[in-house]
């Protein structure tokens, strides 16, 4: 980078907070998606609007690509930079700067862990919903650019659900407010279109979150199964009978094993083909009754056995051992790849069987470990990245499996965003009229292409241009 | 007729009209049931083409709590059919308008039970969407959580088809509460304020919290709770009978009405009450929503003014579209899509 420039940003943010040092940039080769790694040209980690702004505009006015970034947990490549992008880290812009009870916002800068928005809110009596699995470590910011969700979010809704009114930094280097405090949009809702965005379209600084109050009560029902189809006919089934509940997660053999070994055993019984794990709450007097509906739906199916929780210790340690599931992995192979596509909750049956075909034809093991109510699945593909020919046979297999997920009529993506590895996979999803039609949103915010490049949408547009519709006069 | 037409032939006799439009100069305008029309400004040369005849139910799997439906279909009858399976669309606006699918999206309508079921707009999952500049595209998907690619419904909700045409919608469903119970009381602000802060220490949260100032400026708590008879009896115990159900008060016409429709911080609730004026209006306490009638047009502007000022948000839904404009945020953005979406300016 030449020297003016560094001169620039080291005025900008302090020459503290400009990283150059290409060890130090290691760290941020990549994020939690490992396939595909590039070093930063610089990492810089601005403490304000202000700061963000002037390292934007002198990047801009450089014509240097960049990138935001959170805690780097993304697990498609989001965060990775690409083309000798900029990173600008944002972990320094991490305070709560508001909670305001009677409106039920909380004001928050992006580099705010999402768990600590709970914390904080909890001697109120609320919580902030969305609840990623990485939330111990995942950032507000990042969960804004991935719109991600998580367990709760079947009931709850996800990020965009959540987000009233933000605060960003576009990418020619100027302060925005998007939204306003009552979360409704006047005209086009380009809030609730930046949010999901990947850090394509604009830097944001500061987020109005919705608090939502906490349940009176929630109860936790664990089924263990035989089968597994038994187990996602049942998720069916349960929606079905008019139950809508917090959490509706799974598991399936592979998984379990995993997580038996991991930090938080549940002492599963052995031989179990699957598990669900089921949370209703809501009002006190509703929720036993509501729990009562799911254990009936479930003691209809060949299931092993159907408990409730019994102990808020209990409960504790179901969630514990759910939500480390993917780290457990790590304890029966070296590496693992997590998919992350959607079909319609009634498909659930024939996508397992599929992804078990796909699975034995490629010769990997896949575990499965999910928001089955979501109909959200995450097929975790293990491997061991030494052998190589195995590394190409598990990117093949997670390709496969999205397109069985399209042709069920889903979606490539639920939460863990396109970023590079699904970038070409959006073609499965839509045509190029459509990508088209995408590709002007990001030309809209970002013409000379800087924010996050190489991200979300495929290479090489086949027909980008607003082209007059296909019509003949009548 | 238009039963027996495909999509493609559908499709193909809007794109005639956008270009039929675009020849003799004329602004497109889609139009559904009409209770949403807003009287512009400067009114062009409108060509309006009617959509109810897209009102096909093109896929429903009541298992998904998924449909996909012509934007041109009633909710009326969307959640007469969704009944059968006892579920439905939770829209229940306050003038108890019926809308076309379709329109509801495009006009960004919203109703009393958002509160307790969320708001309208976050259960459109994708759409089929007729554009000038694309042709017809599927934005969003069919299931209920997708991440893929940038959300591209929300450019559609609430624009009253600045962008493009909205032939189907995919929504999500809401199973239909075994039980729902209603409580109104009438009486003075703070006194209603009393009963409803009582009642959301009791459950949460209620399927409605509704404020209503009547034509006379007699105000109402309307609270309904949709459940479980659990609940409901504890409700009893602690709030009195209450009813079954109770219709929504009935509104008259009053000549050239503006209807004003949004949502503010709850704290500026109590204030919009005291100061609406002439009128009718509902509020939700929950979710800050408010819809809410005035036939002063300087009232109307005075109030849009006063909302906007508290970081709410407001729009005409229907009437003269008066108030001071709303500056869009990031107007180059808004340009640039238009120019893609809309290149020659045809659509309104
Ligand atoms: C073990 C594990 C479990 C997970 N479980 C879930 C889950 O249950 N649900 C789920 O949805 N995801 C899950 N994830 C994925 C990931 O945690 C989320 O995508 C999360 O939102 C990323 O946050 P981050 O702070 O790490 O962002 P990063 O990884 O740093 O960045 C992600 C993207 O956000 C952009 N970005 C970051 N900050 C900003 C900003 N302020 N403005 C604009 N763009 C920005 C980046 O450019 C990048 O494109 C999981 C990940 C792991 C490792």
């Amino acid at each position: 980078m030449e020297d003016s420039l560094i001169e620039a940003l080291k005025m900008a943010v302090g020459a503290r907070y400009l990283v150059l040092d290409p060890m130090a940039l290691l760290t941020y080769c990549c994020d939690g998606y490992t396939l595909a790694e590039e070093s930063p040209r610089a990492v810089v980690l601005p403490a304000t609007v202000e700061e963000v702004q002037a390292v934007v505009k002198i990047l801009s006015a450089a014509n240097i690509p960049f990138l935001a970034r959170g805690a780097g947990t993304s697990l498609s490549g989001g965060a990775t930079p690409l083309n000798g992008s900029v990173i600008i880290h944002l972990s320094r812009m991490n305070k709560i700067c508001e909670i305001d009870v009677e409106n039920r916002v909380v004001v928050v800068e992006p580099g705010v862990v999402n768990v600590h928005i709970t914390r904080a809110l909890e001697p109120y009596g609320y919580y902030y919903a969305p609840d990623p699995s990485s939330q111990q470590a995942c950032t507000i910011g990042g969960n804004f650019a991935e719109n991600s969700g998580g367990p709760h979010c079947l009931k709850y809704g996800v990020t965009v659900n959540h987000i009233l009114m933000a605060e960003v930094v576009t990418g020619a280097g100027e302060v925005v407010r998007i939204g306003n405090l009552a979360g409704e949009p006047e005209g086009p809702d380009l809030l609730g279109l930046v949010i999901g965005s990947e850090g394509t379209l604009l830097v944001a600084t500061k987020l109005w979150l919705r608090m939502t109050p906490k349940p009176q009560d929630s109860q936790t029902v664990l089924a263990l199964f035989d089968e597994v189809g038994e187990a996602s006919q049942a998720v069916s089934d349960i929606v079905a009978a008019g139950v809508i509940p917090a959490a509706l997660e799974m598991m399936d053999q592979l998984a379990i094993y995993a997580v038996e070994r991991g930090a938080y055993p549940v002492g599963y019984p052995p031989g179990l083909a699957a598990v669900l794990l089921i949370e209703v709450d809501g009002e006190a007097h509703e929720v036993p009754a509501v729990a009562e509906d799911v254990h009936t739906v479930l003691s209809a199916h060949q299931v092993r056995e159907v408990k409730m929780a019994a102990t808020p210790e209990e409960k504790a340690r179901w969630w514990a051992n759910r939500k480390t599931a993917f780290g457990a992995m790590g304890l029966i192979s070296r590496q693992y790849y997590v998919q992350d596509g959607v079909i319609p909750r009634s498909r659930l049956p024939e996508a397992l069987s599929r992804i078990a075909e796909i699975g034995q034809r490629y010769d990997i093991q896949i575990a499965n470990v999910f928001h089955a109510g979501d109909g959200n699945l995450h097929p975790l593909l293990l491997y061991d990245e030494r052998d190589s020919d195995l590394v190409e046979r598990v990117i093949a297999a997670g390709s496969e499996i999205l397109e069985a997920c399209v042709q069920l009529g889903g979606s490539i993506t639920g939460e863990h965003g396109v970023g590079i590895e699904k970038r070409e996979d959006m073609r499965r999803q839509f045509n190029d009229t459509e990508l088209s039609a995408q590709y002007a949103v990001k030309d809209a915010f970002d013409p000379p292409g800087l924010l996050n490049q190489g991200k979300l949408l495929p290479s090489a547009p086949t027909c980008f241009e607003a082209k007059p519709a296909p019509v003949q006069s009548s | 007729m238009a039963i027996n037409q495909s999509r493609e032939e559908r499709e193909q006799r809007v794109l005639s009209a956008f270009a039929q439009a675009r020849q003799d100069g004329l602004r497109f305008r889609a139009e559904g049931l009409g209770h949403r029309r807003r009287q512009d400004r400067d009114p062009s040369p409108t060509l309006t083409y009617d959509m109810r005849d897209w009102d096909q139910v093109v896929s429903y799997q009541p298992q998904d709590l998924v449909a996909t439906v012509g934007a041109g279909l009633p909710l009326s009858h969307l959640n007469r059919l969704l009944s059968e399976h006892r579920q439905w669309i939770p829209l229940r606006v306050a003038d108890g308008q019926d809308d076309t699918v379709g329109g509801a999206v495009a006009a960004g309508v919203d109703g009393i039970l958002r509160g307790g079921y969320g708001s309208f707009r976050d259960r459109i999952l994708g759409l089929q969407v007729l554009t000038p500049g694309f042709g017809s595209i599927r934005v969003g998907s069919q299931v209920v959580k997708s991440v893929a690619g940038y959300n591209l419904p929300r450019l559609f909700i609430g624009t009253r088809g600045a962008l493009g045409v909205i032939t189907e919608v995919t929504l999500k469903i809401s199973p239909k509460p075994r039980v729902s119970h209603c409580w109104i009381w009438r009486g003075p602000l703070q006194e209603l304020l009393g009963h409803a802060r009582e009642a959301e220490s009791l459950a949460a949260p209620w399927a409605t919290l509704a404020f209503i100032r009547d034509w006379d400026q007699g105000l109402a708590l309307r609270a309904e709770w949709h459940g479980r008879q659990q609940t409901v009896d504890y409700l009893v115990e602690r709030l009195g009978p209450g009813q079954a159900d109770a219709p929504l008060e009935e509104l008259a016409s009053v000549g050239e009405q503006v209807v004003l429709k949004g949502a503010l911080p709850r704290r500026e609730l109590g204030s919009l009450l005291e100061s609406w004026g002439d009128g009718f209006l509902v509020a939700e306490w929950q979710s800050g929503g408010f819809f809410g009638i005035t036939s002063a047009r300087n009232q109307a502007e005075a109030l849009i003014a006063w909302i906007r000022a508290r970081s709410g948000g407001v729009e005409v839904l229907s009437g003269p579209n008066v108030g001071p404009d709303h500056a869009v945020p990031l107007p180059e953005v808004w340009r640039r899509l238009k120019e893609s979406y809309d290149p020659d300016g045809i659509l309104g």
